[in-house]
């Protein structure tokens, strides 16, 4: 595999608000690499500076320090260069509402670069490829979130580039768009594309990725292939215990008190769940029923939770991927 | 160039699919327009009536004489003025209208029409006219015009100043002579009627030409409404550059396009020339009205210029406008306020002549509009050629020059 992104340094520090003090270090030196052909994810919370580093990659944002090379051209030096090689799914819906499917693709078509024969072959291509070539007269106001969803991102893919950044692509759809949208990103992987997702959607990273970086407060504190992070951070299987909602404090302050516990997540709709991490994993369960049990409580509903990025990540910040 | 006009047509299209453009680009300047001209129009040329009352003095009878003279100027064969002598009403015209005056209300006669604006201006003479002029004595005429009728005053003093010209004149000269030569009566009215056989053609002559065409009169409302209101609107659609941004901002095209492989130089040419086209369109569409309504826009290469420079003068205050405003709303309330402030100042609701001398000062250093009025007036109603209307079209440019300057310094596409 060859290198197709590297990324050096890479700061973004806003400039402040009311033109005093320091400003938002949004990115704090991030250093990456993207080989060529894999899907690599960035996950983390919202606000942990995914797209800020993805607007930096973009061109759009201008880094405080550090540069991003994509295919041999530095964004800082060459941003035309780099911009004819990617392709740029904003986490936003960014279509002009009043035009049609059809006249939004070949307007940003055009601004590709691509005229004639070559944009109406490539139109069609794209139209059947988001399955919306029956709809495409009509005007973008009168679809669904999930169809412009699929317009934003054929938007991108009209001048077939090396590498496409999709920030946050499956945001406020429905499962089934949502579906559509991860089918259609792996097909273009399997096209050739390289693929760069962010998400705070763990399902969404462990599905597609080949490697994933995970990025909090700005900083990307870990990278590499799924059972590469769960080993590096020997996280083991975590205990999901069920409580009545009333009891769900008496069941933390015991299980606190236990030395083998490293962390204790309050999690489900009603808050009547604990997430339990322990340094013997599934082994701990024993002890910790007796625990429970010599405070008089009893679990309604046991789980063991295999390790996954979602344990990774509470492993490393201590919070949940969606606090 | 082909992707900074892909820019400008996409833009153009996307604003002319909005039905909103449209009535505020289009239908409501076109309605504003027609109803200012309509109300501010001209009247069609009909004859107006002059009453004169007098003691019936041989100089008195000559004055009216003198009178109906200089105001026989006639347009499109249709005379001004009627001169209607109430002291003689048997011998007038039937216009006139006579036949309800009698003798003894002959004053309340002249009142009642002149309240009644049957009549453009109402001139008594003294019943000494003729004694007091022959003595050497100041004979006051009385000239009543209804209430607030500039126009009528200053119709009916120019005619009365050209009569008192002559008159007086020839009194004067003829008293002179006599003074000098002899003191007899007789001598003194013989020269008296050389002297006015000499005033009965003016040694200076004022002609008055109609700048009319195919039987349109010069004056029309439509000639000042519509390049008016054409102006505000245009300024209007320009203004919504500012909203067209905070709008592409708000829905991420705009974001869009700077992660598009082209210079930000072009994008915001291409959104330039998108509102550019805008407001030629709506100039256009203007001018189109105005001449389906009969105004006849003078030299064509002038009006061109005109509408041209104007609209680019128009664009550059958008730009300014959107270099000024970072949210929607900001953008619409200068969208409102700038066309609001600078089409009334400027003299697009009504001419600019009829304010105070310092607004006038005011509207021609702050209004563009100013100047590409007082071109189009000078075109529609002075039969300006374009190198008459070269000063106004060099300060539409400055105007340009400084508010594009201020908007590409200040402009940022993020």
């Amino acid at each position: 595999m060859t290198t197709l992104v590297t990324i050096q340094n890479l700061t973004k520090r806003y400039p402040p608000r009311n033109g005093k003090g320091e400003g938002n270090l949004a990115v704090k030196g991030i250093n990456l690499t993207i080989e060529q052909g894999e899907i690599f994810s960035l996950l983390g919370p919202n606000g942990a500076g995914k797209t800020t580093t993805i607007n930096m990659m973009s061109g759009l944002l201008e880094p405080t320090s550090g540069d991003v090379v994509i295919g041999g051209y530095s964004i800082a030096k060459n941003p035309l260069a780099v911009k004819k090689l990617i392709g740029v799914v904003p986490q936003e819906i960014a279509l002009y509402p009043e035009l049609s499917a059809r006249a939004n693709l070949e307007f940003f078509g055009r601004l590709q670069g691509l005229h004639g024969a070559e944009l109406a072959k490539r139109c069609d291509e794209v139209l059947t490829f988001i399955g919306l070539r029956e709809r495409q007269r009509e005007r973008i106001d009168t679809f669904s979130g999930g169809m412009k969803r699929l317009v934003n991102i054929g938007v991108a893919l009209l001048h077939k580039p090396t590498l496409v950044f999709m920030d946050e692509p499956t945001v406020g759809v429905d499962p089934q768009s949502r579906r559509s949208i991860l089918d259609a990103v792996r097909q273009l992987n399997q096209q050739g594309m390289t693929v760069l997702y962010t998400t705070h959607y763990m399902e969404e990273a462990e599905e597609l990725s080949d490697r994933v970086g995970i990025m909090d407060h700005g900083e990307l504190i870990a990278c590499g292939k799924q059972i590469e992070l769960i080993q590096q951070t020997d996280v083991r299987d975590a205990i999901v215990l069920k409580f009545a909602p009333e009891r769900i404090g008496e069941a933390r302050q015991a299980l606190s008190a236990l030395p083998f516990i490293s962390a204790l997540e309050q999690e489900g709709e009603l808050g009547d769940k604990l997430r339990v991490l322990s340094e013997r994993g599934r082994q701990a369960l024993p002890h910790i029923i007796r625990a429970l049990n010599d405070h008089g409580l009893i679990p309604s509903a046991i789980q063991i939770v295999e390790p996954n990025l979602e344990t990774v990540f509470l492993q490393l910040t201590g919070r949940a991927l969606r606090d | 160039m082909r992707r900074i006009l892909t820019i400008a047509f996409t833009q153009l299209r996307v604003q002319l699919s909005e039905r909103g453009m449209w009535i505020s680009s289009f239908v409501v300047p076109i309605i504003i327009a027609v109803a200012v001209g309509f109300f501010s129009a001209a009247p069609v040329v009909e004859t107006q009536r002059l009453d004169v009352l007098h003691g019936g003095d041989p100089l008195a009878q000559q004055f009216v004489a003198l009178l109906r003279q200089e105001v026989a100027k006639q347009v499109n064969n249709v005379p001004l003025f009627e001169v209607c002598d109430l002291s003689a009403p048997q011998q007038q015209s039937a216009f006139c209208q006579l036949d309800a005056l009698s003798e003894t209300h002959v004053t309340a006669f002249m009142r009642q029409r002149l309240e009644a604006r049957q009549t453009l201006a109402a001139i008594t003479l003294p019943s000494d006219f003729s004694d007091a002029l022959s003595a050497g004595r100041t004979a006051k005429i009385n000239l009543r015009v209804p209430s607030a009728s500039f126009q009528a005053v200053q119709t009916a003093q120019r005619y009365l100043d050209a009569v008192v010209a002559r008159l007086g004149g020839a009194v004067a000269a003829a008293h002179a002579v006599t003074m000098l030569v002899s003191g007899d009566q007789a001598f003194y009215e013989r020269v008296y009627e050389q002297m006015q056989a000499k005033w009965a053609t003016d040694p200076v002559e004022l002609r008055e030409t109609s700048s009319a065409v195919d039987g349109q009169l010069p004056g029309t409302g439509f000639g000042h409404s519509i390049p008016g209101i054409g102006s505000m609107s245009v300024l209007f659609s320009a203004t919504a550059l500012a909203q067209l941004f905070a709008k592409e901002r708000q829905i991420h095209t705009l974001q869009r396009l700077l992660g598009m492989p082209l210079p930000r130089a072009y994008i915001l040419t291409g959104k330039l020339i998108g509102q550019y086209l805008l407001c030629l369109l709506s100039f256009g569409v203007m001018i189109a009205v105005g001449t389906l309504l009969g105004v006849r826009w003078g030299d064509p290469l002038g009006a061109i210029a005109v509408v041209l420079t104007f609209t680019l003068c128009a664009t550059a205050i958008g730009l300014a406008a959107a270099a000024v405003a970072r949210t929607p709303n900001q953008a619409a309330g200068l969208g409102f306020l700038i066309p609001m402030t600078l089409a009334p100042l400027g003299g697009a609701w009504w001419p600019l002549d009829l304010t105070p001398p310092f607004m006038q000062t005011l509207g021609r250093i702050v209004s563009p509009i100013a100047w590409s009025q007082d071109a189009f007036a000078k075109l529609i109603y002075y039969n300006a050629s374009v190198v008459d209307i070269l000063p106004n079209l060099l300060i539409l440019l400055l105007f340009t020059a400084a508010f594009f300057i201020f908007g590409i310094v200040r402009f940022r596409l993020e």
